[in-house]
This record gives structure tokens, sequence and C-alpha cells, in this order.
């Protein structure tokens, strides 16, 4: 299939397929594809997980990250899969600058690696170059989310009606007043860490837990939430104790 | 150099169209030349608040479709120097415009005047779309109700993911005995959360109502307090410095609310 146009979306079973052609210029897919999320801002409700699509030509990792970023900010898209056809054997590989670089070592994701399936023979998975953490800055308002496959920092403010939710661990360097879901694949030793942890509702692993009616949390000290024995408890992040610690 | 402003909030009933007025008459008073804009097509009501809809004759859908020009749809309000309405069109439904359609309609206004006010309706669909298009400033309405902050919230993201880098907040209807006694959201609880830039307070002020039903924006009467506050608005749209009104009697409020608004 050649690529003719420059920003398409698809929807499969999968997902939602989104389907870049990285010969075009980065800056001008960016902004094509920012004008393409604007217009289906609504059609996309429901945040569906995106299965990125490049020719053969492929993205570097900081160029998949921005494509992240404007996925999941404001639109609350989450970046699932990258897939990159693979050059046709024959064809040496010419530009090195635009194809995607391999995972470091250390910290290969495997419970997303796994999950490809089709078109075995010209597809290579490469979600693994998605790091662990995704940082945002600024606030994140009513109506937006952030969903994310890793671990959550926000420098700024979730406000009420604003949703973030992580796989692992989620930090708030500002005022939590939406709903944060810090495990949300099941991982009970996930946390959730906020400067005011004031959320309209807390979610670890499938622990779902509510602030105390009408008690409008006091403190104004950073706190962290955990599961202790099945509950969530919130004490201040002061002097607490992870796991592993002495 | 003009600059179109529109005027949103997300919920209804919150003061857009209340505002979009006063500003218009009080900028106009200033010496400006201004349209205010129905955008709120189908749901047209800025004309009745202005007392100007027994000479409507064109509208906004006529001019985008080509049934006349820009200069005959214009009312001028005889009343004020220098301000023109452009009505909605009552039976169309709001897709009969496009934001491209709308963008060069507010470009051919800022042509001949300086200030092109939006009413924009409520939601955040196509209406929301329209009425944005084209504006180069955003200002976000919103009473001190848990729910409009909510959405006025919502607004303010939608704003910024269009490119409105700084949407400016004017808050209507406060009742400062009730914000005294605790029974209603303060001034500085609502800027916490939406960390949006103050233009204005707006008191609760009975005369409203009565000027709406004359046609007479409340800015016209002197003796009115919301009146007050839209100059006040009017001049800070222009660039002055304007103190705050102190509708308050607790000065707290409001010497936290000047610590706020100077960003410590
Ligand atoms: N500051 C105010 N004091 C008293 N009543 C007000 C004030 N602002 C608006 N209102 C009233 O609230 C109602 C809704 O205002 P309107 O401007 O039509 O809101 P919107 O255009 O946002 O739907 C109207 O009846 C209006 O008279
Ligand atoms: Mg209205």
């Amino acid at each position: 299939m050649e690529i003719t146009q420059d920003v398409v979306f698809k929807g499969s079973r999968e997902g939602l397929y989104l389907i870049l052609n990285a010969k075009q210029d980065f800056e001008v897919i960016k902004e094509k594809l920012r004008e393409h999320l604007k217009k289906s801002e609504f059609f996309f409700k429901g945040a569906p997980d995106v299965i990125l699509e490049t020719g053969e030509e492929g993205f570097s990792l900081d160029e998949i990250l921005e494509i992240q970023n404007i996925l999941a900010y404001p639109f609350g898209l989450k970046l699932k899969k990258v897939k990159h056809r693979e050059k046709a054997p024959k064809r040496e590989p010419q530009t090195e600058r635009r194809t995607v670089r391999s995972v470091p070592q250390d910290k290969p994701r495997e419970s997303l690696g796994s999950r490809v399936t089709e078109r075995p023979r010209y597809t290579r998975d490469i979600t693994g170059v998605l790091p662990d953490t995704l940082l945002y800055k600024g606030t994140v308002r009513s109506g937006q989310r952030i969903a994310y496959d890793g671990s959550v920092v926000i420098v700024g403010d979730v406000n009420p009606g604003a949703e973030v939710r992580a796989t692992g661990d989620i930090v708030v360097m500002g005022v939590l007043r939406g709903l944060a879901h810090a495990g949300a694949e099941g991982d009970t030793s996930a946390s959730v860490v906020a400067l005011r942890l004031e959320p309209t509702q807390l979610r670890i692993g499938d622990v779902i837990g509510r602030p105390p009616e009408g008690e409008r949390s006091a403190g104004s000290e950073p706190e962290v939430a955990r599961l202790r024995d099945g509950t969530i408890v919130v004490e201040p992040l002061e002097g607490v104790r992870w796991e592993g610690d002495r | 150099m003009s600059q179109a402003i529109v005027i949103t909030s997300g919920k209804g009933g919150v003061g857009k169209t209340t505002t979009t007025a006063n500003l218009g008459v009080a900028l106009a008073l200033g010496g400006a030349r201004v349209v205010v804009v129905d955008a709120d097509i189908g749901l047209r009501n800025l004309d009745v608040v202005m007392g100007l809809e027994n000479r409507i004759v064109y509208d906004l859908v006529d001019v985008v479709e080509g049934y006349c020009r820009l200069r005959q749809a214009l009312i001028k309000d005889k009343r004020v120097d220098g301000l023109f309405l452009l009505p909605a069109a009552q039976t169309k439904d709001k897709n009969a415009v496009n934001p491209e359609q709308m963008k060069e309609l507010i470009e051919a206004l800022k042509e001949e005047h300086d200030f092109i006010i939006v009413d924009c309706p409520a939601g955040i669909e196509q209406g929301f779309r329209n009425a944005v298009s084209g504006a180069d400033r955003a200002v976000i309405v919103t009473t001190p109700e848990v729910s409009a902050v909510r959405d006025a919230d919502r607004i303010t993201g939608l704003l910024e993911a269009s490119g409105f880098e700084k949407p400016e907040l004017i808050i209507n209807r406060i009742k400062p005995r009730m914000v005294a006694r605790g029974d209603m959201m303060d001034i500085p609880d609502i800027i916490d959360i939406l960390a949006i830039d103050l233009l204005g307070v707006v008191p609760d002020d009975d005369y409203i109502v009565v000027s709406t039903n004359r046609g007479e924006p409340a800015v016209m009467a002197d003796t009115s307090r919301a009146g007050e506050a839209y100059r006040n608005i009017a001049r800070r749209i222009r660039g002055e410095e304007v103190p705050f009104l102190d509708l308050s009697e607790k000065e707290t409020i409001w010497s936290r609310l000047r610590r706020l608004m100077r960003g410590n």
C-alpha cells in the first residue's frame, strides 16, 4: 500500500489506525494532524487506542513522542502501538536519520510488544521505544483525559471533570481535583501522589475510593494514596515508607 | 488595530448576551467603532437585549449566503454613535455557516470597525466552532456556581486547544453577601481552578432584568452597579488599568484577590 495522504485515520477492531506519511516534512505532518484532530474531536469521544502506522520511512523516537503528545493532549487519545513497515529486503536503507531507533535494552516493554499479529512479515512492532513516564506540563481541564501506558507526571493541576489514567503511578505537581486512576491495568502497588490531594475520585487497580462526604481535605501538604489490604489509604508524603525502604 | 473578541461560556444563561450587549455599548460610548455579532444562529436574542429587534431586515446567514451585502445587514444603533449589530438568523440552523465563512465575515468587519464582539452560543459544538473562528481574543463568562465553573474550564481547554493562548475571565452575578457568608464560590476559588486572567467581576443586579426588558443595556444607566462594572471591563479591554470594584464588605477576599492578580 502506498501512502498517498499525509494524515489518515481508520477505525478497526484493534483500535484507531493513524497512518502518517513519514516522507512528508515533520512540521507539516504535525500541523495536519492537529487540524485533523481538531475537526474530529467529537468523533473521537471515548478515547480509543491509537495505532500509528508509517510507511517504510518511519519516525525517530523524538518524533514519535511529539505525535504521542499531540494525541494525548488535548485530545485524550492514547498511542498504543507503532507499526513501521520494513523496507523490502533487496533495497538498501538510505536514510538512517528517519528510521526508528531501537529500544534501549534495559527496559523492554514486553506486555506491549507482543500484541501485534497483523501482517507479521512487513510489520515490526516498535512500541518498546515509548518511555515509561509521560511528563505533561500544564493544567488538565474538565473534559480532558490523559491516558498512558506507564506512569504520568503532571506539572500543573488536574481540575474537576478531568481524568488521568496510568497503568503505572501518577504524580501531580499541583492540585489533584479530578479523577486519577493509577495501576489501571491491575497494578496494585501503584500510587497517586499530589501536592494537594482533593480528588473527586481515586482509583488504584480496580479499587475505587471517594473522599469522605462533606469533608474537604484540610491538609495542604503533599499526600500519597496507596492500596493497603484492598482499601485506598491516604497519608502525608513526608516520611512515607515505600516498599523496599528500610 | 481592530480586534475581534468572542464571548463564550459553555453553560447557557450565565450572561454572555448581557455581556456582549453591555461591552458593545460601553466600548462605543468610549468612542470606538463597534459591531456586536449574534452568532447564536437559530436562537437569536442579542437584538432583543439591545432593543433593535424591530429593525432587522437581513441577518448573518443572508450575508454569508450572498443574499445581501454586509453593510445592508448591519443595524446602526441610533442611541450610541459607532455601534452596530449584526443579527443572527432566527429560522435557519447553525450548520448554515461554517468556520471559514465566519472568519471571512469577521475579517471584513474588522476593516471598518475597532471592535467586533461575538456573542457565542452555549455548548461546544458547531455553533461554538463558528463563533470562535476569526476571533483574536476570547472572554469566558461564568457565574460563581460549581457547574458553570466546570463548563468554563472545559471551554478554556477547548479555547487553548484552538490556539487562544490567554482566554480571560468575567465572573458574573456575584452576590457579595452570599460570598461573605460563604454560601457562594468566592473569586479566588474560581481563579484558582481556572488559572486564567480575571478581566472583571459583575455583581448580580436587578437592574439587568429591567434593562433587558427595555432593550437598553445597563451601561446606559449611570446608577446600575452592573453597568459600572461593564464600563470598567470595557476600559480594561482597551488596555487601561482599572482597579476592581469593591463589591464586598469583606476586605480580606479582595486583598487576596489582588495578590492573586499580581500573580504571587
Ligand atoms: N449581572 C446580572 N444580574 C442579574 N441578572 C443577570 C445578570 N447577568 C445576566 N442576568 C440575567 O440572566 C439571564 C441570562 O443572561 P444571558 O445574558 O441571556 O445569558 P446567556 O447569553 O449566557 O445565555 C437573563 O435573564 C439576564 O437578565
Ligand atoms: Mg445568549
